[in-house]
């Protein structure tokens, strides 16, 4: 599919859902305990109102090769510190979630050629519209709240729609845009489209890959096969970087966001690939103790003795607890009993 | 119109942060040494809104002629210093007869004071005023970390310049170096404007209570940080950390430009927003919160303010107050300031003009005049504020 193909197919998809959604709803991640320097710095300018100084961080985060040493992309960790200040917790939300839509709207009226700027106001609208449904399970959405979630997906998606001749050159509409489409009945086909003509503008935002395999989850209407499918296309796409790479993460992505510690039971999750590409990522971007952690702990649900009392010896006393899944005390605590047990 | 007096025996009673003045009062000290003594302590409380703390991100070559600017200038001032006490002495002795040691250190350390409030208002050069501007339009930086909000003066021009185009940065700190020498001299071309009114605080907060209240909004948004904390959490100015009340006086300052203000008049009253006065640096050196709480119950007189009565502060204020339909005053505002202060002679005591300003504004919302109750409240009164003993009562 062309790049001009795949921007019309959402724009029909867009504008013409019937807003139906999926069945079920989401649990949020678990943020990180220490924030990068890149989220830190996107975060405060963000929080500050200096719109110059996060379009300039942005033109730079999503030049080719800017990857951290663990092998995460800097753009992510910077979009990372605009969603802590979209996201921002507040006694009274709608003041404040109303006053960032005027404030990005601003900007983009401003910076009219800035694809940026159109993507973060879109973003406001998306995190307007979220902020109504909450990332709950349907039954636990206040009824009125569907009405006003649909309106601000639909303005969000207008918006975009509107501008995207500007905004699409910025792979950030792409991942805004795939939120929007989360809240909206589109298929997977189209879902992936949206992400294929981000990564041609940006072939190193990873995290189009991400947020398309999160909608594949059965929580948000998919299925563990289309998850597999999907992990494992992503996988081929970026072998050349991760080698089997990326298969690694973005289970360790579906066991975070809904497998757990059932992740072997529950998905086609493959050890034996798994293992593969925490080798290979290893080899790569040695400098993560995180990825150690989950290592073991991987090797741990998937019976590997040997490789979870290897890479266990690894880890010695830096115990990331977030990467041990919920009761992270008890994970720990369980997996080496098992192990050192006869 | 109300009058509030202060015993003037008041006057006498030291012992806060004065302790070197104190102890040149109490002990029986050579002239030469007090004056020496008087000199220092000065020279320490002066040297405060001069720091360049480490954590404020600077250049390392801009901080490096910063602090030698400073420098310079601190010693400048060191050297003028006994010849002010001395000026002082002077004048205090040909009034009274016999000086007071801690009298002519308050009279001085006044000085020093208001050349501190009268170097933050006066504008420099037309390319400096230019470059501040862009600076405050363009970027919030200017109002990011740079020190104890009471002692940044120093801190946050240069933090101004940082935030410039290197081109421009040596221009503006020669422009620095010329303000400063400004400092202890006659400055006849000096005209100030006058506060504004309202302040650009008390007017960003009104257009707050109208985005509030879903009324007519002004052109511009919030910024996230402001928005989160005024909008989102319902903070009063008041309870805002010192980088926010910076950020929400350039919001306002934005707002007036987008509204038709000229850049002399928007720049003017950011710098009256954000001037560091005497009340702002020692007020609480003097009253503690709670003691400062306890004067703003409602139908209590208010009390002389410490530091008035340490600095010997007098004068008017005039407030003028706009009611509700039920006659309850709902927005109030000092429109005139009179002020007199011993040490500060042939300018105004801009350091010490909002002395009363918080009292002003905590009458002008109580109302009524006790004596007549009922009677409608007056839109414009003034106040009276003298630590002179009413006639007929001893001192």
């Amino acid at each position: 599919m062309s790049s001009q193909a795949s921007i019309a197919g959402w724009r029909r998809v867009v504008l013409s859902v019937t807003l139906a959604l999926a069945a079920s709803g989401g649990v949020a991640r678990a943020a990180e305990p220490v924030l990068s320097p890149i989220t830190v710095a996107s975060r405060d300018a963000f929080w500050a109102g200096d719109f110059d100084e996060i379009e300039r961080q942005n033109a730079y985060f999503r030049q080719p090769g800017r990857i951290e040493p663990s092998g995460i992309s800097q753009i992510y960790l910077f979009r990372k510190g605009l969603n802590i200040v979209l996201k921002n917790k507040v006694e009274n939300a709608e003041p404040y979630l109303k006053e960032l839509d005027l404030l990005t709207l601003q900007w983009a009226n401003e910076h009219p050629k800035s694809a940026f700027a159109h993507a973060l106001h879109a973003d406001a609208l998306l995190t307007h519209a979220w902020s109504y449904r909450g990332g709950g399970y349907v039954k636990d959405v206040p009824p009125q709240a569907w009405k006003d979630f649909h309106a601000y997906l639909r303005r969000a998606a207008e918006y975009l729609n509107a501008h995207a001749d500007v905004a699409l050159t910025d792979s950030y509409a792409h991942a805004v845009l795939i939120q929007v489409a989360k809240g909206m009945e589109v298929s997977r086909e189209q879902m992936k489209a949206i992400a294929n003509d981000g990564l041609k503008r940006n072939p190193e935002d990873f995290g189009l890959y991400f947020a398309v395999q999160e909608t594949l989850l059965p929580k948000w209407g998919g299925d563990a096969r289309a998850v597999d499918d999907y992990i494992k296309y992503a996988t081929e796409q970026t072998r050349e970087r991760f080698g089997q790479g990326m298969y690694t993460r973005m289970y360790l992505n579906a066991a975070d966001d809904q497998f757990g510690h059932m992740l072997f039971e529950n998905s086609y999750a493959d050890w034996d690939k798994m293992k593969q590409g925490f080798e290979d990522l290893m080899a790569r971007y040695p400098d993560s103790p995180s990825r150690l952690n989950s290592y073991a702990y991987m090797a741990c649900l998937a019976k590997d003795k040997d490789t979870f009392l290897k890479q266990f010896a690894k880890i010695g006393k830096r115990i990331d607890r977030e990467r041990w899944g919920t009761n992270p005390e008890r994970s720990v605590e369980g997996c080496r009993r098992w192990a050192t047990s006869l | 119109m109300a009058d509030f007096r202060v015993r003037l025996g008041q006057l006498f009673v030291f012992g806060l942060f004065v302790g070197a003045a104190c102890q040149a009062g109490a002990a029986p000290t050579k002239a030469d040494d007090s004056a020496m003594e008087m000199a220092a302590k000065i020279r320490t409380e002066l040297a405060l809104p001069f720091r360049l703390p480490d954590e404020v991100h600077l250049d390392a070559d801009l901080r490096a002629e910063a602090k030698s600017i400073a420098s310079a200038h601190l010693a400048r001032i060191q050297q003028l210093l006994p010849g002010w006490i001395e000026e002082e002495r002077r004048v205090q002795r040909a009034r009274d007869g016999k000086p007071s040691d801690g009298y002519v250190f308050f009279a001085v350390f006044a000085r020093v004071l208001n050349e501190l409030a009268l170097w933050q208002l006066e504008p420099g050069d037309a390319a400096y005023e230019k470059a501040t501007l862009d600076v405050l339009k363009a970027t919030p930086a200017a109002c990011q970390y740079s020190g104890d909000s009471r002692f940044n003066d120093f801190a946050s021009r240069i933090m101004r310049i940082q935030a410039m185009p290197p081109g421009q940065r040596q221009a503006a700190l020669a422009a620095e170096r010329r303000l400063l020498e400004h400092w202890g001299k006659p400055r006849p071309a000096l005209q100030l404007q006058p506060w504004p009114n309202p302040l650009p605080q008390d007017a960003a907060m009104a257009a707050v209570e109208k985005i509030q209240a879903g009324g007519e909004r002004p052109p511009l948004a919030l910024p996230p940080d402001l928005a989160s904390e005024l909008l989102g959490n319902g903070v009063k100015y008041k309870d805002l950390p010192g980088e926010s009340r910076c950020e929400l006086k350039r919001w306002w300052m934005l707002v007036s430009l987008a509204q038709g203000t000229s850049p002399e008049a928007a720049l003017n009253a950011f710098r009256y927003a954000t001037l560091i006065g005497a009340m702002d640096r020692y007020g609480r050196a003097f009253e503690s919160e709670a003691e400062e709480t306890s004067k703003e119950e409602a139908g209590s007189a208010p009390r002389y303010p410490r530091l008035a009565q340490r600095f010997d502060v007098s004068g008017t204020t005039t407030v003028s107050r706009r009611f509700d339909a039920a006659g309850k005053p709902v927005e109030v505002n000092v429109v005139e300031r009179k002020i007199t202060v011993p040490g500060i002679r042939g300018v105004r005591p801009v350091a010490f003009e909002n002395t009363f300003d918080a009292l002003s504004l905590h009458q002008g919302f109580q109302g009524g005049d006790a004596a007549k109750p009922g009677a409608p409240l007056p839109p414009v009164f003034q106040m009276v504020w003298t630590l002179d003993p009413p006639k007929g009562e001893k001192p």
